[in-house]
């Protein structure tokens, strides 16, 4: 998969946010096998260590399982998925507002452009 | 571990001198076909007199040169795999191996030895080809006399072990005091070979005047002179003192150098 | 044996001439991590991993690797890539694995076999007719063809071009033992940053800095590159009369 790292934050909170967003975006599928640390530390260029803490904090979440005999597979709690895939959308969706803010939009002002630029560009796809 | 890095060492060198082991011997017999050739068939000695005095020139100097080289080798080869094998960059694999310093240094030693010896061997035997396969059986029975001799006297077997061994001690002595030198000389950060031969000067000198000092107080220790003394014993057992005596200096010296070598190598190392 | 310790340095001192290149080093380094040991040239990188493999004796002060003191025994557990190779002109790649084999028990032959075979290096070549990238790539087959304790790697990406870089990090990072820890020195931080878990900084011989990277990037909210470079700073001169702030604040702040 794609990585996209900052070196001036921990490497670690960023693979797992990746990796989450990767699982929610379907990328991995409910219940798929999961690659092994290994291979996505190779993938990502990071240490195993780093790799390592990601996942145990995804394990953590419950979006992925370790099985003693299967190996690391992705949750088939889909509700989990939804659920963290709409706190994803609402987290991107305040941090769109406060940039807006930040520009001297009101929060509806805000919501009504996001309106028209997506119709436009809605236009646009067709 | 000191069988395994021998067997490391004997790799790093056979290629270069047993090329010019087996080379001296077939240029020895060369010259002997040569030579027969020219001065055995009527035929060359009559017709062609002129191209087989060239034809020996040239087997000759043939000869005188490969002899040369394997002079130069052998000696080469003993300063080189001490140098450049623990002192320069080949030093970083040689000194980070799981061994001690001096199963390093012996295996180096004990294979500088086998290619002196085997080198003087090979130099032996080509003078022996040149000088006439003929002269064998000469030599052989000349052998034979003096076995014959030795077996009437048997305490003079003694001798023959002690020779050897001396001979031995000898030959590792001269290559130790190379490497003690050299591992003096690399605490040089700038010029690690000129200080490495000036330590060999120093070392020959410190242990001549040593030996003249010693002899002198020795001979004055006596009394009378130790001329007098060994005038005065049974020929049997002045011998015995002398090469004993011969023995043990050469022991010492080379404990000497290996301990030197030793302690700067473990101690002292200077990589650059 | 298997303390969590694998190497510590008590007061380590190290002087050539007047000039003390590790000054007073104390430094204790666990297992199972990827730590940089970063400083400019001449802060005793070099001094240090010579010391920690038995290359040279310390002036005073104490080092141990794995609890033993330098010898054949830390030797057997240490995998060193120096910062120059090491190859005699009749070494084929072959009598190298073979001298391997036959002093490393930890060496995986078959691991560095495959390994030339995937960059096409023969191994009844000789090492002396390559190219100096090939020998260097060589050297780290070697080094990480060992399952060992001790990684000890001396720059091990300085002078070569960013696809041999990329090689070289990902060999590493795929190779090791995980029960093992590395330590590579280089003063190219950006890019190896990534793969650290510890940091020593390393000046004029003494550690003014060990860390865990999470640690220094929550507090600094900076890359490790950045904070290198902030420690590491040197004022260019500015002109007669220039007022050097910067130089006046780094001198305070080094006692």
């Amino acid at each position: 998969m794609e990585w996209n790292l900052d070196d001036s934050r921990s490497i670690w909170p960023q693979l797992r946010e990746q990796i989450m967003r990767a699982i929610v975006a379907g990328e991995y599928k409910p219940g798929d096998a999961f690659p092994t640390v290994r291979d996505l530390a190779q993938d990502a260029g990071v240490n195993r260590n780093t790799m390592q803490r990601a996942m145990a904090e995804l394990e953590g979440d419950g979006l992925l399982i370790t099985n003693r005999t299967s190996g690391r597979k992705v949750t088939d709690d889909q509700k989990l998925i939804l659920k963290i895939k709409e706190e994803l959308a609402q987290k991107n969706i305040e941090n769109f507002i406060d940039e807006m803010q930040s520009l001297g939009y009101t929060a509806e002002e805000a919501v009504k452009m996001a309106e028209r630029v997506t119709e436009k560009k809605g236009v646009n796809d067709k | 571990m000191t069988g395994k890095l021998i067997k490391f060492e004997f790799k790093s060198i056979i290629k270069q001198i047993g090329a010019i082991w087996a080379a001296v011997p077939v240029v020895a017999v060369f010259c002997c076909i040569i030579d027969y050739v020219f001065n055995n068939t009527d035929f060359a000695r009559n017709n062609m007199h002129s191209i087989g005095s060239i034809l020996q020139t040239i087997s000759g100097i043939l000869y005188v040169t490969v002899f040369v080289v394997l002079i130069a080798v052998t000696i080469l080869i003993i300063l080189q795999r001490f140098y450049k094998g623990l002192l320069k960059d080949e030093g970083y694999l040689m000194h980070t191996l799981p061994v001690k310093p001096w199963q390093l240094i012996t295996s180096k030693g004990v294979v500088a030895f086998v290619v002196t010896v085997v080198s003087g061997i090979v130099a032996f035997l080509s003078i022996m080809i040149l000088v006439g396969i003929g002269t064998l059986p000469e030599i052989f029975s000349a052998l034979a006399d003096a076995i014959r001799a030795l077996n009437q006297v048997p305490e003079y077997y003694l001798y023959v072990f002690e020779v050897i061994l001396l001979i031995v001690l000898s030959i590792f002595k001269s290559i130790y005091q190379l490497y003690a030198s050299m591992s003096i000389g690399q605490l040089s950060n700038t010029h690690k070979v000129l200080f490495s031969v000036l330590s060999y000067m120093g070392i020959s000198f410190v242990l001549t005047t040593l030996l003249v000092i010693i002899m002198t107080v020795l001979d004055s220790a006596v009394g009378y002179g130790i001329a007098e003394m060994f005038s005065n014993m049974e020929v049997f057992w002045g011998g015995q003192l002398i090469i004993i005596a011969a023995i043990v200096v050469t022991a010492v010296q080379l404990i000497a150098f290996h301990v030197i070598s030793e302690r700067l190598l473990s101690r002292k190392l200077n990589l650059e | 044996m298997n303390t969590n310790t694998l190497v510590e340095c008590k007061n380590l001192t190290k002087a050539f001439g007047g000039k003390r290149a590790l000054d007073e080093v104390n430094l204790q380094v666990g297992r199972g991590k990827v730590v940089g040991l970063l400083g400019p040239n001449g802060s005793g990188k070099t001094t240090l991993i010579k010391i920690l493999n038995g290359l040279i004796m310390p002036s005073y002060g104490e080092v141990f690797v794995d609890g033993s003191r330098p010898g054949p025994y830390t030797k057997s557990v240490i995998s060193y890539l120096p910062d120059k190779t090491y190859f005699a002109d009749w070494m084929k790649v072959k009598d190298i694995f073979d001298l391997f084999e036959d002093f490393y028990k930890d060496f995986n032959r078959e691991k560095a076999e495959d390994m030339c075979a995937a960059l096409g290096i023969n191994p009844k070549d000789r090492i002396k007719s390559m190219s100096k990238g090939t020998k260097e790539k060589v050297q780290l087959i070697l080094v990480m063809s060992r399952e060992a304790q001790l990684y000890l790697l001396d720059e091990p990406i300085a002078g070569v071009d960013p696809a041999a870089r990329d090689y070289i990090l990902s060999t590493i990072i795929n190779n090791y033992n995980e029960e093992g820890t590395v330590l590579i020195s280089t003063h190219l931080i950006s890019d190896i940053e990534r793969v650290l878990d510890e940091v020593i900084f390393l000046r004029n011989g003494q550690i003014i800095r060990h860390e865990s990277v999470d640690g220094i990037k929550e507090k600094e909210g900076k890359s490790i590159d950045d904070v290198f470079k902030d420690t590491f700073k040197l004022v260019p001169y500015m002109g007669y009369g220039y007022e050097n702030e910067a130089k006046k604040g780094e001198c305070s702040s080094d006692r």
